[in-house]
């Protein structure tokens, strides 16, 4: 009888137990705006070695404040993120918030979601325009800027001295009697550049848009524009008949260029706003200087600038757990901290703000934030073309085609 | 007498019998054993053949979805880029190197270690070193030796007087693919001549004894004696290592990425760029398929000429 009475009891009890967690749950699903509870994948780029612990406390600290909201973090090397986004999309387990260099091809493929669906409004003020703006496929935003880079040209003082040039160069005519007074009173090579796969674009942008031209324009690639041609024909030049740049630069890459310029072999290199970062640990003796970037004569200034996004794909199901985190991850003071981490530049002008108030080099880069310009990365050939561009000027700096036909056939690959 | 023999044999049919019922079954199970490899086999390596076939038909987004099948189209583009039968030849010219040479290199270098000299072991124990390391190491330390700026490379031949400037060793294909085939060479020689030297210590001593009483010489014994006899060890080497150098993919990729223009690129690195830098999948696949084919045919052939002359 009273192991009856026992089992009565205990079964009333579960029973209770479901109901009310049935209950609660119900309760969960009800609450708020959609999708604000649950569980998603957040895949992050390693940027450095500090990357993984401070996105580590970040969702420790979100979730702590957030206890509905579970986050899986994944942060892979640059490396392999290409292959392992790669495969989770196409065996259709992509992530839900993605940190990546490409989004058009996302795009494509329609699985993305409009980023104005997910963010705050007033996430959205923060962001710099610029960047905002190149977020934007037909007028509308699938990712957002997540941190940014920018270019400029750095110069050995060193070796400047011993040339006896007291100003870097500002013109493209400039830049050549620089070059030829550093080659003849120091042997070292004034100027450097790279055209491998690693940034070759970013040379031929340096140098087309110094003239005036462009990757597109009015939605259509022009590879091959006169201003392009003049461009790429003055830097073979600089190369081959002035032979002021490193020996043969269709096999060094930046990386390799920036530790050669460390070490005092090279007068100028144009490269990113983190070079000091790095100059400050590997080469903590080499003194120096940084400028705009030369430009044709009568050109306006400009810089290249690099962005990283972030991207939310549409087979999420908790939007609103991700607006709730983008909110806590931009948060200035949290985003601040971040960017000195990581030697990168901010992508909100608040942030931004407060951080050129601090350091005078970092203002300088700040600066140049709102005329910056971009890849067309909002075009998915983009990926393509920046392939076909090197190849095209690596043809023309091998004499294997002449600068007009080489961007000729780069622009074919474009139309075709 | 007879009525017994007979007897006795439909006594030992049924036995048969008896037995030929349970062999069915007795035959069955080996293969009921094996059956969890064979599945192994086939989800691991016949999945992912079939689903690179698909893929190298069927036309796919830049972000990696297959969108339905187009036939031959990825093929006619892959040899419509002049760029690929650049890749095909270095291929052809890589492989053939590094393979012969090593091969030929490892000989020599079997027949040394199979001779006894003070500190063989350690000499043998050495050879292993190249083998052992990791082959992106191995080639970024060459990488390093090699370089323009700080190469260890020129500083000896300047020292030596044999050069006055430094060269460019990993820009111009004409000198820096004969480097990477240098370090292909490098690296399979170690594998290569241990092979070849298992090969030489089954052959026994009385054969050359025998030999050098008819009078043969050591180029004679060389050609009649030990070459044969290595015949099986120099299949097994070779077959292993025309996949492995074909296949390979961290010395290219990390002392040139195969630049410039795709110069140095093989099949391998060729498709990696192809995959992961321009995103062009279904192009990719059809790569891989042509390698795939390729190697299939060269292990045909090669095992089946060996095995016709063996017979």
């Amino acid at each position: 009888m009273s192991k009856k009475k026992l089992l009565g009891t205990l079964a009333l009890v579960i029973c209770i137990a479901m109901v009310a967690g049935l209950l609660l749950t119900g309760c969960q699903g009800a609450g708020g705006k959609k999708g604000e509870s649950g569980k998603f994948t957040f895949v992050i780029a390693q940027y450095s070695n500090a990357t993984e612990p401070f996105a580590r406390k970040v969702v420790e600290d979100f979730q702590k404040e957030n206890k509905n909201i579970e986050i899986d973090l994944q942060v892979v090397g640059w490396d392999i993120i290409e292959q392992k986004i790669n495969t989770m999309v196409s065996t259709k387990q992509a992530p839900d918030l993605l940190n990546f260099s490409y989004f058009s091809r996302f795009v494509e493929d329609d699985l993305l979601m409009e980023v104005e669906e997910v963010i705050s409004p007033e996430l959205k003020e923060k962001f710099y325009d610029s960047f905002y703006d190149a977020c934007k496929i037909d007028g509308k935003a699938y990712a957002m800027p997540f941190l940014a880079s920018i270019r400029s040209l750095y110069y050995n003082k060193a070796v400047f001295e011993q040339a006896g040039i007291t100003e870097p160069p500002k013109t493209w005519s400039e830049l050549i009697d620089v070059c030829k007074v550093i080659k003849e009173k120091t042997g070292i090579d004034p100027f450097g550049i790279e055209m491998t796969n690693f940034e070759g674009q970013a040379f031929f942008a340096y140098f087309i848009w110094g003239n005036g031209g462009d990757f597109k324009r009015d939605g259509k690639w022009v590879i091959n524009s006169p201003e392009n041609i003049e461009a790429v024909q003055f830097m073979v030049d600089l190369i081959n008949k002035e032979k002021a740049t490193n020996p043969q630069p269709t096999a060094i890459n930046r990386d390799e260029l920036q530790k050669v310029f460390g070490q005092g072999k090279l007068g100028m290199l144009i490269t990113a706003n983190f070079f000091p970062t790095i100059l400050k640990s590997e080469a903590p003796d080499c003194e120096y200087g940084i400028a705009p970037i030369p430009v044709n004569e009568g050109k306006p200034p400009m810089s290249l600038g690099v962005q990283d996004f972030l991207m939310i794909f549409n087979s999420t199901k908790v939007p609103g757990a991700i607006g709730k985190f983008l909110d806590f991850f931009f948060e200035d003071s949290r985003y601040e901290e971040f960017m000195n981490i990581e030697g990168m530049l901010p992508a909100t002008e608040t942030a931004g703000k407060i951080m050129a108030g601090k350091d005078e080099t970092i203002k300088q880069f700040i600066d140049l934030l709102p005329v910056a310009k971009f890849y067309p990365l909002t075009d998915p050939k983009y990926g393509e073309m920046r392939l076909e561009i090197i190849k095209a000027c690596q043809e023309a700096i091998l004499g294997e085609k002449t600068v007009e036909q080489a961007l000729n056939d780069a622009q074919k690959k474009a139309e075709g | 007498m007879n009525d017994t023999v007979v007897t006795s044999l439909q006594h030992n049919n049924k036995t048969i019998k008896g037995i030929g019922k349970k062999g069915k079954i007795k035959k069955l199970i080996p293969y009921l054993w094996i059956a969890p490899s064979v599945l192994l086999i086939a989800v691991i390596i016949f999945v992912p053949i079939l689903e690179l076939f698909l893929t190298s038909f069927s036309k796919v987004s830049l972000a990696g979805i297959r969108k339905g099948l187009i036939g031959f189209g990825n093929f006619k583009d892959l040899f419509s880029d002049k760029a690929f039968l650049i890749v095909l030849k270095n291929t052809l010219v890589w492989t053939i190197a590094v393979v012969g040479i090593s091969t030929v290199l490892s000989i020599g270098i079997a027949l040394i270690l199979n001779k006894k000299f003070p500190g063989r072991r350690i000499v043998r124990a050495v050879l292993i070193f190249p083998w052992a390391t990791s082959l992106i190491i191995t080639a970024a330390m060459w990488k390093y030796i090699f370089d323009f700026n700080y190469g260890i490379m020129n500083l000896i031949l300047q020292k030596a007087g044999i050069i006055k400037e430094n060269i460019y060793w990993l820009a111009k294909p004409e000198i820096s693919f004969p480097v990477l085939i240098w370090v292909g060479i490098f690296v399979t020689i170690p594998f290569t001549s241990f092979v070849i030297l298992a090969g030489l210590q089954t052959i026994p001593i009385v054969l050359y004894e025998s030999g050098s009483i008819d009078g043969a010489s050591g180029w004679r014994s060389f050609c009649y004696i030990t070459l044969p006899l290595l015949k099986e060890s120099l299949t097994v080497s070779t077959v292993l290592n025309v996949i492995y150098v074909f296949n390979s993919f961290p010395i290219i990729w990390t002392i040139t990425r195969g630049d410039p223009l795709n110069q140095t690129d093989t099949v391998v690195t060729y498709l990696y760029k192809m995959a992961f830098q321009a995103n062009k999948m279904g192009q990719a696949a059809a790569v891989s398929v042509i390698s795939f084919l390729i190697l299939l045919a060269f292990s045909i052939l090669y095992v089946s000429i060996v095995m016709r002359r063996s017979d």
